[in-house]
């Protein structure tokens, strides 16, 4: 059987199936919202802990921390208001003031514009979506050497714990 | 009594007759319209095009003058973003500026998928990253305003189809509801209709330029190209 079809009607046929096709696909790759399941990844901070290290010094103790923040809104930055370092004998509470005030220095990643990674006395670690940066913290005690749990807090979302090992 | 009810005519059985006979005459004059070939030639339309005249009405459903709606919020989107950025704060241009906009492709990156490496090049080379960030800005104060006003339609809307398919690494940025896929879905499929019904040449500079030049495309050679019509 033979069909004939006018030109017309080929272009208007391919080119609805590319834009069924884009939107339908993209819509599932962003939110799953075809076949589930569904997703918002921008509801919601999500901050990751790529690096950390902690090394004795003279006083007290260099702990490095790279974050970046790979869920939430694009308008405000993820707060990580507290920190926690703790083993199996002991812990202490960082609070934002004392973040900010044990923060020497913060090193951006290449990638990350005029808005990069901060810290301050209100919020605490301040990372824009998307960027990141290593925190460079001067901690006025001593790690013994040994296995501890990292543990960060950030308003409306669970802790993210991670291990680091003293020398 | 039973008898006399059969042989009058009650009020329901007037009024059913009444709209019977409407409804036929309604018939025999369509047929009449069209078989005297009032507006159509029917004798020179395939099928499809009778089926879709006769269907769609095309005294006034496809009239594409409704188009010109379509034509100004596709090319306001455009035009307002690229004025936004280069003219009325053009801060936003200036990479030495809290307001840079290159912090907005930060934001793309965690879920950019296939996009990652593209935009990962372009942030970590400043000079890229101002230059495309210009360049996009004005390309798309262009487009809007051919847009809207009706220049080199078709062209525009191919610019505004890439574009909106461009910024595809944003489309899962949506903290109220699925913001920016929306935008894009909905400006890809605005500019696929605006580039293929040759919008421009109702309401629009092209229907000089089709009057002059007739139908051109960016070459007529090429093979890719020449599917890209101007206006």
């Amino acid at each position: 059987m033979v069909i004939h079809m006018e030109k017309v009607v080929i272009v208007g046929i391919v080119f609805a199936i590319i834009a069924v096709g884009w939107i339908l696909g993209t819509g599932q790759w962003a939110y799953g919202n075809v076949v589930g399941p569904l997703v918002n990844y921008s509801k919601l901070p999500k901050v990751e802990v790529t690096y950390v290290s902690a090394i004795p010094t003279a006083n007290g103790t260099a702990l490095r921390l790279n974050l970046t923040d790979v869920d939430g809104p694009d308008a405000y930055p993820a707060s990580v208001t507290m920190v926690e370092i703790v083993n199996s004998t002991w812990h202490v509470f960082l609070n934002s003031s004392q973040l900010a005030n044990y923060t020497v220095t913060v090193y951006q990643s290449p990638w990350n514009e005029n808005k990069g990674d901060a810290v301050n006395w209100y919020s605490g670690f301040e990372i824009p979506l998307g960027s990141q940066g290593q925190f460079v913290l001067n901690l006025p005690f001593k790690l013994s050497p040994g296995v501890y749990e990292l543990i960060l807090y950030t308003p409306a979302v669970k802790p993210v714990e991670v291990s680091f090992t003293s020398s | 009594m039973p008898s006399s009810s059969c042989n009058t005519p009650s009020v329901l059985d007037v009024r059913e007759g009444f709209w019977t006979i409407l409804f036929l005459k309604g018939i025999e004059s369509s047929y009449k319209f069209f078989e005297n070939k009032h507006i159509y030639d029917f004798s020179v339309l395939t099928h499809g095009e009778k089926m879709s005249k006769v269907k769609m009405n095309e005294g006034n459903s496809t009239r594409m003058e409704y188009l010109w709606p379509l034509r100004f919020a596709a090319g306001w989107m455009f035009l307002d973003g690229g004025l936004r950025k280069a003219v009325l704060k053009p801060e936003k241009l200036n990479p030495l500026s809290a307001s840079f906009v290159g912090g907005k492709l930060v934001n793309f990156l965690p879920h950019a998928g296939p996009f990652k490496p593209f935009l990962l090049m372009t942030l970590e080379n400043r000079v890229l990253d101002v230059t495309f960030l210009t360049a996009f800005s004005y390309l798309e104060i262009v487009v809007g305003l051919f847009l809207i006003l009706g220049v080199l339609t078709r062209l525009a809307a191919f610019g505004a189809l890439l574009m909106s398919a461009g910024f595809a690494p944003a489309y899962w940025l949506g903290s109220t509801c699925e913001d920016e896929w929306q935008i894009g879905a909905l400006l890809v499929a605005g500019s696929l209709v605006l580039m293929l019904t040759a919008s421009g040449r109702t309401w629009g500079f092209d229907s000089l330029l089709y009057r002059r030049f007739g139908d051109r495309a960016l070459s007529r050679r090429l093979p890719l190209l020449k599917w890209i019509k101007l206006w």
